[in-house]
C-alpha cells in the first residue's frame, strides 16, 4: 500500500493507494502543505480495486475509507486521482462533526470571510480560484467550516477543482504550471482539472475569519442581483450542509445565528470579469 | 365514539425562533427542523397549554385570531393538524 499524509487545516489525513502513481500525483498536488501534527493523522481515505483482478485487468478504483457511502460507482483508473479527492471529501461530509459544513467556497479579506455557496456549475470554484489570486485569501473550495463554538469560518484550503471551461479560464490567469494537477477528460463530472491554493492560503490555513457576507452566484446569465431573505438563506445552507442533522440542535444555533446575522444576496453573470466586480461591489457594500 | 384528543409537547421538545414571519422549529426527538406558517404555531400554543378535540381547537383559534368559526376554519385546522401529526409535532390520544 502506498500512502500519503497531510494536514489541511484541521483536518489531518491519510490517503492510502494500491497503485503508485495516484499518490505520486497527489505528493504534487499538495506539495508544501504539512505533514499531520506529531504523525497523526485523524481522517483515512483510500482508493482500491472493486475486486482483486481490477488492480491489473482493467484497472478501476473504487472510494474507500472510514466511512463510505453503499452502491458507489467504481471509476476508471485514469480518474484515479479524482476518486483519492472525492475520499477525502466523503470523510468530511459523513465524518465531520466538530464544525457545521457549508457546501460553498470561501475566500478572505481584512479578517472577513466572503462565503460562495452554490450547485456544480454556479462558479463558486472559479470565482474563488480568481479572487485567491488578486487580494484575497483562498480559504476553501467544497467545504466552508463553521466552528461550532466560535462561529468562525476555518479554513480547509483543498486543491480546488477545476471544470470544464474554468480550467482553461484560470489556466490562462495563473502562470505557474507547477500548481496545477493532471489534466482528466471525460470523467464522471466533465473534464477537470485540479489547482493548488497559493502560498498564502496554505501558510494561513490556521487563521479563522470571520463570515461577513454570503453570497449565492449563478454562471452564465445576464448580470442581475437580488436579496435573500433570511428563511431562504437557512434553508438553502442546510440543504448543502451534509451534517447539519448530525450536529442536533447546536448544528440548528449555529445555522441560525448565521442566517441571522451574515447579510445575503444572489447575482448571477456571464463571465468571470463581471462576476468579480459584483462580487467587489457587494464587498464594498458590506465591508469587506 | 368520542372525537380524538390532540396534545404536544412543543414546548419541553423543540426549540423555535421567529424568522421572516414564519417560525423556525427545531424538533429535538426527531432532530428534524419546520418551517411553521401561522395558524400552526397559534394551533400548538393551545394544545401545549391544554390537550383538546378538533372542535375545541378550532373555537380556541378563531378566538385567538379574531376570525369567525366557521366550517372552513374547522376544515384548516383538521389539515394542519394532520401535518403536525406527520411531523411528529402533535400526538392524538
Amino acid at each position: 500500500m502506498h500512502s500519503f499524509a497531510v494536514r489541511i487545516g484541521r483536518i489531518s489525513y491519510r490517503i492510502g493507494s494500491p497503485w503508485a502513481a495516484p499518490i505520486a500525483a497527489l505528493r504534487r498536488l499538495y506539495a508544501d502543505y504539512p505533514a499531520p501534527e506529531d504523525g497523526i493523522a485523524t481522517v483515512t481515505a483510500r482508493i482500491g480495486p472493486p475486486r482483486p483482478w481490477r488492480r491489473w485487468i482493467r484497472p478501476q478504483v473504487a472510494i474507500e475509507g472510514d466511512h463510505s457511502l453503499p452502491d458507489t460507482v467504481p471509476m476508471a483508473y485514469d480518474h484515479a486521482l479524482l476518486a483519492i479527492e472525492m475520499a477525502m471529501n466523503m470523510q468530511v461530509a459523513l465524518g465531520e462533526r466538530r464544525h457545521l459544513l457549508i457546501h460553498a467556497s470561501a475566500v478572505e479579506r481584512n479578517g472577513k470571510a466572503l462565503i460562495m455557496p452554490g450547485d456544480s456549475g454556479s462558479g463558486k470554484s472559479t470565482l474563488a480560484a480568481l479572487l485567491g489570486e488578486r487580494g484575497w485569501r483562498l480559504l476553501a473550495d467544497e467545504f466552508v467550516m463553521i466552528d461550532m463554538a466560535t462561529g468562525m469560518a476555518i479554513p480547509f484550503p483543498r486543491a480546488i477543482s477545476l471544470k470544464n471551461s474554468a480550467i482553461a479560464e484560470v489556466e490562462g490567469r495563473i502562470a505557474d504550471p507547477a500548481r496545477f494537477g493532471p489534466y482528466l477528460s471525460n470523467t464522471p463530472k466533465g473534464e477537470l482539472r485540479h489547482l493548488r491554493p497559493n502560498a498564502q492560503a496554505i501558510a494561513r490555513m490556521d487563521e479563522p475569519a470571520l463570515p461577513a457576507l454570503i453570497l449565492f452566484p449563478s454562471y452564465g446569465y445576464e448580470a442581475a442581483s437580488d436579496g435573500v431573505s433570511r428563511s431562504e438563506l437557512f434553508m438553502r445552507l442546510t440543504e448543502g450542509s451534509t451534517n447539519y442533522v448530525a450536529l442536533g440542535q447546536p448544528g440548528f444555533d449555529r445555522m441560525l445565528q448565521l442566517a441571522e446575522t451574515v447579510p445575503s444576496a444572489r447575482f448571477a453573470y456571464p463571465d468571470s470579469d463581471s462576476g468579480i466586480a459584483i462580487v467587489e461591489q457587494f464587498c464594498a457594500e458590506a465591508g469587506l | 365514539m368520542s372525537a380524538p384528543t390532540f396534545r404536544t409537547q412543543f414546548l419541553q421538545h423543540c426549540r423555535t425562533h421567529p424568522i421572516d414571519g414564519m417560525t423556525l422549529v427545531f424538533h429535538r426527538p426527531s432532530g428534524t427542523t419546520h418551517f411553521l406558517d401561522s395558524p400552526a404555531p397559534e394551533m400548538l400554543d393551545l394544545l401545549a397549554a391544554a390537550p383538546m378535540d378538533a372542535a375545541r381547537l378550532t373555537s380556541a383559534l378563531c378566538a385567538r385570531l379574531g376570525l369567525d368559526e366557521d366550517s372552513e376554519a374547522r376544515t384548516v385546522v383538521e389539515a394542519r393538524l394532520a401535518q403536525l401529526v406527520d411531523a411528529g409535532l402533535v400526538q392524538v390520544d
